[in-house]
């Protein structure tokens, strides 16, 4: 009952906040609804599969970018460019899971990593195609039947396909397979001494987990009308780990709440001195001493005290 | 049902299993006992295809799965209740039973029977399986094994560092096993436990069977029991 309460708390908020704050503060909310879905992404692999990535931002990039090559390069129409920046992302998920499921812990983070830098390194180095550190700026936002050119129905497109798909990870999560995940995160060994194919198990969760990264990616070229190999660097895929530290993982809201924080820190923060990056290592030290269940873990411990004193 | 057929096992350069043998028919409760570190779990590793045998056979149903990975094993119907009741920190107790179910040999157990069986179960269905008490989380690996209905259980040392109540507790199950014909390959060191539900006892010595008898004789030999078991 309260549960159902905040959730639509939460979506009257959503729903109401373009008429009451102002249009840059609209944007800012935009740009939060797209990294919660990103760090949400991220926490199907973290948190539920047990698989922590250093190469996040690559899913992110390659929906992003596949799009807007489409967009500026071959001028398809957003019908096409769109669904293409997803399935791009969903093949670069399992091709990702294909070459780095091998290893585990620290060395899937670094397989990870390299993986992704590779894909960095062809967006940067590619200039004939990708237009390199200059990045393919100009590209229009979306007409799907009205247009999503200015920031109110932009900000509700954003938020109806994060809230969708929002719900579709929740029920992922909450599905036999999900259960099973979970189990997985626990201990491969004994899932697999009940029968259960690990590696299959954990290449679906790398591509349903890149799917939502690719669509975020997308979301974020559309709503900057630009992009560039920024996209796809290290520091977005450590952002993403961030917050779903910063969140809780394996709780979905979590990453999504860490996601908000973060991004309204890094604006505030960023219209004050140059060291975001500084701050953000002080908020992931910070997090990992006095919270390192998350804000999320935090929460509850301070909740469940509450009760039984 | 199963047959273990001369298997090498070995962990780097020492060697743990020299050529062990054992089978267990259909309906049978076969007990292996020994010291420890004398390769009663590295036997049930290479079973379950965890450890896998460097040479030698394992034959399940007519099949042979040796090299086969561990899934496949199972999903062929071993089920495997592991050594010091691993369980899963992030499942309830309830969310336990229903990852694991499925028809296998259609023995019909279901999280109802496990619950009916373990009345203390059925009272913590909603809680985390690291919240449990020993007993309680031998019981629940138990029941995880149940509810995928295995056509054969191997069940590593249940009653390891369990109080005499929750022993009588398992006993119920391996009884309950035995009357539905399952077979059940037990990896016990309490004696009176094996005397009680096994139809045949291997001791394994040195990673070989060194003697295979029946209850009755075991429990009469006392040269064998100071030897191979030290009581």
């Amino acid at each position: 009952m309260a549960r159902a309460l905040a959730i639509s708390a939460i979506v009257a908020v959503f729903l109401a906040a373009p008429f009451a704050a102002p249009s840059y503060y609209v944007g800012l909310l935009t740009k939060m609804l797209i990294y919660a879905l990103f760090a949400m992404s991220l926490d199907l692999m973290i948190g539920y599969a047990g698989l922590a990535s250093l190469g996040h931002a690559a899913f992110f990039g390659l929906g992003g970018y596949t799009m807007a090559l489409l967009l500026m390069r071959a001028h398809a129409s957003a019908w096409i460019a769109f669904p293409a920046g997803l399935v791009a992302a969903t093949l670069g998920g399992a091709v990702f899971a294909l070459l780095a499921l091998r290893a585990r812990g620290s060395y899937f983070l670094m397989i990870t990593l390299a993986l992704a830098q590779v894909v960095w390194g062809i967006a940067f180095g590619w200039r004939t195609l990708t237009g390199g550190d200059d990045g393919l700026p100009g590209i229009k936002r979306p007409v799907f039947l009205i247009s999503f050119a200015d920031q109110t129905p932009f900000y509700y497109l954003v938020a109806t396909l994060v809230g969708l798909s929002a719900l579709a990870m929740w029920a992922v999560t909450r599905s036999p397979y999900g259960l099973a995940l979970r189990g997985i995160r626990d201990s491969e060994t004994r899932m697999r001494a009940m029968g259960f194919n690990v590696w299959r198990h954990q290449f679906a969760a790398m591509a349903i987990s890149a799917f939502f990264a690719g669509l975020a990616g997308c979301l974020f070229v559309y709503n900057n009308r630009f992009v560039s190999p920024d996209a796809l660097h290290v520091v977005t895929s450590a952002e993403g780990l961030i917050m779903v530290i910063a969140g809780g993982a394996g709780t979905l809201f979590g990453p999504a709440l860490g996601a908000g924080v973060i991004i309204f820190l890094e604006d505030f923060i960023s219209s004050h001195t140059q060291r975001w990056l500084l701050v953000l290592g002080v908020i992931y030290v910070a997090t990992t001493l006095f919270a390192p269940r998350g804000i999320v873990g935090l929460w509850t411990d301070f909740s469940t005290r509450k009760r039984k004193p | 049902m199963l047959e273990v057929d001369n298997i090498f096992v070995n962990y780097g350069q020492s060697q743990v299993l020299r050529g062990l043998s054992l089978r267990v028919d259909p309906g049978e409760v076969v007990a292996v006992m020994g010291r420890n570190g004398a390769g009663k779990t590295t036997m049930m590793r290479a079973i379950m295809g965890l450890t896998p045998a460097r040479a030698g056979r394992v034959v399940f149903k007519g099949g042979d799965i040796t090299k086969s990975p561990t899934h496949r094993i199972a999903r062929l119907g071993v089920g495997y209740v592991p050594q010091g009741r691993r369980v899963f920190p992030s499942l309830t107790v309830r969310e336990h039973l229903e990852v694991a179910a499925g028809p296998g040999s259609g023995a019909g157990w279901s999280l109802a029977r496990v619950v009916d069986l373990f009345p203390n179960l059925g009272e913590r269905l909603g809680q985390s399986g690291a919240k449990l008490s020993g007993g309680e989380q031998q019981m629940l690996a138990a029941g995880r094994a149940l509810v995928a209905n295995p056509a054969l259980i191997l069940m590593d040392e249940p009653t390891e560092g369990l109080a005499p109540l929750m022993v009588r507790e398992l006993g119920k199950l391996v009884g309950a096993l035995k009357q539905a014909g399952t077979p059940v390959l037990l990896v016990e060191q309490q004696l009176t436990f094996v005397l009680k539900y096994a139809d045949r006892v291997h001791i394994v010595s040195k990673g070989r069977v060194e003697h295979c008898c029946s209850p009755a004789e075991l429990a009469a030999d006392a040269d064998v029991k100071s030897r191979y078991l030290g009581v």
